[in-house]
């Protein structure tokens, strides 16, 4: 191969040339990305007050943009040559052929110019670099417009970035003083809210909001500066002055408990005060942990007490979860004799995050000895990390080990169903001939679920005429017997009554009657036995209507300890009724409606005064107050009275278009509280028309009446 | 000899001619001191009514009209239907088109704006505790999709703003504006219209008189019932009505509040009521519902029927109800309101008629979900009214809506307290005023119209009800308050008056006071020099009924040859008429001759 004597110098010609070109896209491109940052930045991107984010954002954005230009001009410098005959024409194409001829050499054959003889390449590339040895590079390619767009977007970031930064303030504010020497002011408000330290959230500092949100139990940390010898504090808790600090500082500390607002007004001993800062405070609250238990989730009958039960727990909270336990009460005996035992499952807990949880457990009943007509009570107990916050607990529960005629005990057993005191016997009675119905197309467990279910609902009604009847003359060891059948001690216990004739009482017997074939209802519920079930349900009813329809007789015939409190039932001697006079209601008007009112009305007044706003500055700054009194956390009350408060400080054009926003806004949100508009009334000559067009299609229509041919 | 002869001739004819001429002059002078009138058939100028359609915008370009017509034409200043024409100034048809003679012509002497505020129909009255919804057309000569600002300003603050979210379309836009009243009084509201950067703009002026007067309303029950009880709690917490209530709970034994009526069977009693709430109605006896019916006719007031069993009553016969049809589904199911009102009650049992009455209007239909696709339909009509003479009859067949009450499942409170608002509130006053406009330009002149309840629904017609009805208006000048006495006419309809208002010279406030059979009532009215009132684009219907009653629409830029125009239209056919030939000042010239002539030919013969 022939070697060319000026291929190097050449070479390195173009190469400086092509780094040349690949420093200016990357200034330009870096220049733009700093553009970009300043866009966001103008956007709220960071917000404001957070100048080192910034700076890593505009540095993220500058390399992004260097590398994006880079990608951008790969093409062109890979045709520097090109490039370079393009800004200097006057190389009448020597140095894009010599770059070929060089590129050919390097390149191989199939290089277009691969053929060319060596002596008319090297001609070439001698003219070519007798060419370039007069160009200068930096005039080609120069970089002074990409350093000047660097430059500008460096200035814009730093700007940007050192905004917030105490000179700039300081200097904003030594601006303020020339202009307004003696008026009293606040320059600046640095808010620091501390969450509590168990949600393990971060601490925010913000400045001149004019609305926090802080969760409850946070700490605000006010940082306030300006031309003040002293500050006006107010909140809904009360109100008092705070000197500054040797900084010049007024700090406020302040605990966030509920909503509310801080009103700061700066004081100057010789002059009026200054125009007040209102901050809108909105508290979140900490919400209780949610527990639910997933599986099985219903109330379980069952035949084995050696049962194990499967259980599946969910739980989840805003902050985070501290704890998820399964209790359980074990409750055995009858009557007076009840037991209670508790205890704790161990559960196997997944933490999904640290604010969901699940787990899974086992309740074995065989360790409990449960036996029939016993049950347990489960519930799941979640606990946030607040500290002294109340377990929060999930529904409870029942597993109950069947016997005949048990009932649910009353207080921990009985679901709360909407439906509740919906059910009457005659209710299930309708569901046993529906339930009998469905039995040919039903599985034979399906059958004894809902037979037994049906059983829990009829023992609900019993327990509701049980205790109407007083429950403790109810001898359970003579259901199946008569009236007459009481035991002993039942019998000297109601011996004042049954000396009386009272318990001979045909609505009372009836209404007996009627609850001991509910419980032979429910006894042959739990087995299924249908039709024998039906049976005594309809009993159960006859009996209860007979009963009912003597409910006079019932009342009186109540023996002494189940007399009614007739002081507690409106009822009374029928001659001692009298007719009754009361005033007519007035309205009780709504607090906020009325507050709101007054305020749209002075805010409309104001609006609509022809002096400057700027004069108003105290009416409005009070008025903002006020608003923000009657629902602190109300969101659209808070950016209305933002709009007051900053209203007095704009000029007058944007002032008054302030005011005319707040009044809109504020007769938006007293509206939503007001009733509809009344519908429009139709004209006297139409009611009275249509009046006529009734009475004679009326009249018409009547019977006996010839329809008017007319 | 012969000349003498030959003289005597011409002497003699000079003499004739002399005394001819004396007989001209003098016939004339006899004939003018006479001056005699002679009727004939012939064509005279042409009769023009020339009528400003505004009576205060356009009597400035009527002027200018009469001005240009009064040379060639009789002219008129008001409408006259044997005219030979008329010609409307201005820019809409006037509000009556009594006695425009044809063919039509209109002048108008502004260039159309495109944007028009067509109308602003807000009520002459509203409640204190109840947004003002202001209901606007405009009119905007715009290519489809141009965006209208439309703004209500009440004391100069703009307090609701339609912006950019309304567009054009077919060059109208329909807008609703609220306004919260915040003091009883009257409330002066502005309507202003915007286009193209506030290139196009237009603006409509009207009152609302807010009152803080509770609607008077009864709730009676013949017996205890939940629904009429729950009802009226809920009306109680309403700040729009006073309620007075009676519940009989045993023969008599009851509990009032108020001043209650003990039955319904007086209507003077029941008089007091805008609207009576009735509970249990199937307890009312005949006698009860003959004094309902007597509120409804004579009184025109509202009655609410709440039904709460499925038993059949007396009531009946207030509805025109055949058969019932009743519906109890397990879980009570949504009874929604057909007007877009979003309060829904809820009710398992239900209870409709079976066909509506003829012209019952249904208030609000049970939904029906059906079982097996979930879809929901309109199911019976369980809220619906009727009308009994001019009175209202509303009922209620949600027999247990009382169950489902609470604000989470229904809004039972606020559907029944605006159902019973409204049915109070479409009851008919002692004295009712239509006003043409409220607002009124000073010295403009509106129609009255005044409706005295008392001898509009009695009861037989013709039984020679009376009632003493005055009207005045009053006004403050600078020094103090002016009270001008307006003239009412009988209308052909017993009972209403009619008048004109002429608006009092000074600007402000002012009222009409009206006072019929004890009864007084005021109504706002406004008197602002610059006032503007709503009014349709009626451009184009201007000039079609012009050119439909033979005329053209001129432009007051081409008056001057109006005139040629007009006469060019007018067909004026041969009428009698009473003419004085005498009068014209040609005679003079005849006379003037004939005096000439005689003096001449005298001096020509020697004579003196």
């Amino acid at each position: 191969m022939t070697v060319f004597t000026d291929e190097a110098p050449l070479r390195r010609f173009l190469a400086g040339a092509a780094n040349r070109v690949r420093l200016i896209a990357l200034l330009e491109g870096a220049a733009a990305g700093l553009f970009v940052a300043f866009v966001l930045a103008l956007a709220g991107v960071p917000a404001r007050g957070a100048p080192w984010p910034f700076v890593w954002i505009a540095l993220l954005c500058a390399g992004l943009g260097a590398a994006m230009r880079l990608v951008m001009t790969g093409a062109t410098r890979g045709r520097i040559a090109h490039l370079v005959e393009r800004r200097a024409p006057s190389c009448r194409n020597l140095v894009i052929t010599a770059d070929e001829l060089l590129q050919a050499r390097a390149g191989g054959a199939d290089m277009p110019l691969a053929s060319a003889p060596p002596h008319v390449a090297a001609l070439v590339c001698s003219e070519a670099l007798r060419v370039v040895r007069t160009l200068d590079v930096r005039v080609l390619f120069p970089v002074r417009h990409a350093a000047l767009a660097l430059g500008a977007g460096v200035a814009l970031v730093a700007l940007s970035a050192a905004r917030d930064t105490r000179p700039l303030r300081d200097a904003a504010s030594a601006v303020r003083s020339v202009v307004a020497p003696n008026v009293a002011r606040i320059d600046e408000v640095r808010i620091t809210i501390t969450p509590p330290s168990y949600s393990q959230r971060p601490a925010v500092t913000v400045r001149d909001t004019s609305r926090i949100e802080a969760l409850a139990g946070s700490r605000i940390t006010l940082l306030a500066r300006g031309h003040a010898d002293s500050l006006f504090v107010q909140t809904l808790s009360g109100s008092r002055h705070v000197a500054a600090t040797d900084a010049g500082e007024f700090r406020i500390e302040l605990s966030a408990d509920e909503d509310g607002f801080i009103s700061l007004a700066p004081l100057l001993a010789d002059a009026p005060a200054g125009s007040p800062r209102l901050i809108g405070l909105t508290v979140i609250p900490d919400d209780a942990p949610r527990v639910r238990i997933v599986t099985p989730g219903r109330d379980l009958f069952l035949r084995d007490s050696e049962s194990v039960i499967d259980l599946a727990v969910e739980s989840d909270d805003d902050l985070g979860l501290s704890s998820l336990q399964l209790r359980y009460t074990r409750v055995a005996g009858s009557g007076e004799r009840f037991t209670f035992d508790e205890g704790t499952i161990p559960l196997s807990v997944s933490r999904t995050n640290p604010r969901a949880w699940k787990a899974s457990g086992r309740l074995a009943l065989a360790p409990l000895k449960l036996t029939p007509g016993d049950m347990v009570v489960y519930r799941a107990v979640a606990t946030d990390r607040r500290p002294g916050a109340p377990a929060t607990e999930s529904d409870a529960f029942i597993a109950e080990i069947i016997s005949p005629g048990g009932d649910a005990a009353a207080g921990f057993a009985i679901d709360p169903e909407q439906e509740r005191y919906a059910v009457s016997q005659a209710m299930v009675v309708l569901k046993t001939e529906r339930l009998i119905a469905r039995m040919g197309t039903m599985p034979a467990d399906s059958v004894l679920a809902a037979s037994m279910e049906l059983a829990v609902e009829q023992r609900k009604v019993r327990a509701e005429f049980v205790f109407m009847m007083g429950g403790e003359l109810l001898d359970e060891r003579g259901h199946e017997g008569h009236l007459d059948d009481l035991g002993e001690e039942a019998e000297a216990e109601a011996e004042d009554d049954i000396l009386a004739g009272r318990l001979e009482n045909q609505g009372r017997a009836a209404l007996m009657r009627a609850i001991r074939s509910m419980s032979r209802a429910s006894t042959m519920l739990n087995v299924a036995q249908l039709t024998d079930a039906l049976a005594a349900e309809k009993s159960a009813l006859s009996q209860l209507e007979l009963a009912f329809s003597r409910a006079r007789i019932i009342l009186r015939a109540l023996a002494e300890r189940e007399a009614l409190d007739l002081t507690r039932r409106l009822s009374g001697d029928l001659t001692d009724a009298r007719s009754a006079q009361r005033a007519v209601v007035t309205p009780v008007a709504d607090a906020r409606s009325v507050a709101l009112r007054s305020a749209l009305a002075e805010l409309a007044t104001i609006g609509g005064d022809a002096a400057p706003v700027s004069s108003r500055s105290a009416a409005l700054d009070l008025l903002a107050q006020r608003m923000l009194r009657v629902d602190p956390s109300f969101e659209p009350l808070q950016s209305v009275s933002t709009l007051v408060a900053d209203a007095s400080s704009r000029d007058e054009r944007t002032a008054r278009g302030m005011l005319e926003r707040a009044v809109s806004s504020l007769a938006a949100i007293l509206q939503t509280s007001l009733p509809a508009a009344r519908t429009p009334a139709p004209s006297l000559e139409a009611v009275r028309l249509r009046g006529a067009l009734m009475d004679a299609r009326r009249r018409a229509a009547a019977p006996g009446t010839s329809g008017g041919g007319r | 000899m012969n000349a003498d002869a030959t003289l005597r001739p011409a002497v003699v004819r000079t003499a004739r001619v002399r005394r001819f001429t004396r007989f001209v002059a003098v016939a004339i002078a006899i004939a003018a001191f006479i001056d005699p009138a002679v009727t004939t058939s012939r064509s005279g100028k042409p009769v023009v009514a020339v009528v400003p359609v505004d009576t205060h915008a356009d009597s400035a370009l009527a002027a200018r009209v009469r001005e240009s017509l009064n040379d060639r034409f009789v002219v008129l200043s008001s409408p006259f239907a044997r005219a030979d024409a008329t010609v409307l100034a201005g820019t809409a048809l006037p509000a009556t088109l009594d006695d425009i003679a044809s063919p039509t012509f209109a002048v108008t002497d502004i260039a159309e704006p495109s944007l028009h505020i067509a109308s602003v129909r807000v009520p002459a009255s509203a409640s204190l505790h109840a947004p003002v919804h202001v209901e606007i057309v405009a009119d905007h000569r715009a290519s489809a999709g141009t965006p209208v600002s439309l703004a209500l300003q009440h004391n100069g603050v703009i307090v609701d703003r339609v912006m950019d979210s309304v567009s054009v379309e077919r060059g109208r836009v329909h807008a609703s504006l609220t306004f919260v009243p915040t003091a009883a009084g009257t409330a002066s509201l502005r309507v202003l219209a915007s286009s193209g950067a506030g290139a196009d703009t237009a603006r409509a002026d009207v009152i609302v008189n807010i009152q803080d007067v509770a609607l008077p309303v009864l709730v009676f029950d013949p017996r205890p019932s939940y629904q009429s009880t729950f009802v009226r709690r809920a009306l109680e917490r309403d700040a729009r009505l006073r309620v007075t209530s009676r519940t009989v709970t045993s023969r008599s034994i009851s509990t009032t509040a108020g001043e209650a009526p003990v039955r319904l069977e007086d209507a003077a009693e029941l008089s007091r009521f805008d609207a009576i709430v009735v509970g249990a109605p199937d307890a009312l006896t005949d006698r009860d519902v003959a004094g309902l019916e007597r509120f409804l006719r004579e009184r025109g007031g509202s009655v609410v029927l709440l039904l709460d069993t499925r038993a059949r009553g007396a009531f009946e016969r207030l509805l025109g109800v055949r058969d019932w049809r009743y519906r109890d589904v397990d879980r009570g199911t949504r009874i929604v309101p057909q007007r877009g009102d979003t309060a829904t009650l809820r009710a398992a049992q239900q209870y409709a008629p079976s066909s509506l009455p003829d012209g019952a209007t249904v208030i609000a239909r049970a939904h029906r979900t059906a079982a097996d696709t979930g879809a929901v339909a309109e199911g019976d009509p369980v809220l619906w009214s009727t009308s009994v003479g001019v009175g209202r009859v509303v009922v209620s067949g949600a027999l247990d809506a009382w169950r489902y009450r609470e604000r989470e499942v229904s809004s039972f409170d606020r559907l029944w307290q605006q159902l019973v608002v409204d049915a109070a509130a479409v009851a008919i006053a002692p004295v009712t005023v239509e006003l043409g406009h409220a607002v009124l330009a000073p010295r403009e002149q509106t129609s009255v119209l005044v409706s005295v309840r008392s001898a509009l629904l009695r009861r037989i017609p013709g039984d020679g009800a009376s009632a003493r009805v005055s009207a005045h208006i009053e006004s403050a000048d600078s020094t103090a308050m002016v009270r001008t006495p307006i003239r009412l006419w009988p209308t052909g309809t017993a009972g209403v008056l009619q008048g004109i208002l002429t608006a009092p010279a000074e600007s402000g406030a002012g009222r009409l006071v009206i006072t019929a059979d004890g009864h007084r009532t005021e109504t706002p009215v406004r008197i602002d020099p610059t006032r503007r009132l709503a009014a349709p684009d009626a451009s184009g219907l201007l000039a079609a009924w012009v050119s439909a009653h033979g005329g053209q629409l001129i432009s007051a830029s081409d008056l001057a040859t109006f005139p040629r125009t007009l006469a060019e239209s007018v067909t004026v056919g041969e009428r009698a008429e009473r003419w004085y030939p005498m009068r014209s000042l040609w005679w003079l010239l005849p006379f003037a001759l004939a005096l000439s002539a005689e003096w001449w030919l005298r001096r020509r013969s020697g004579l003196p």
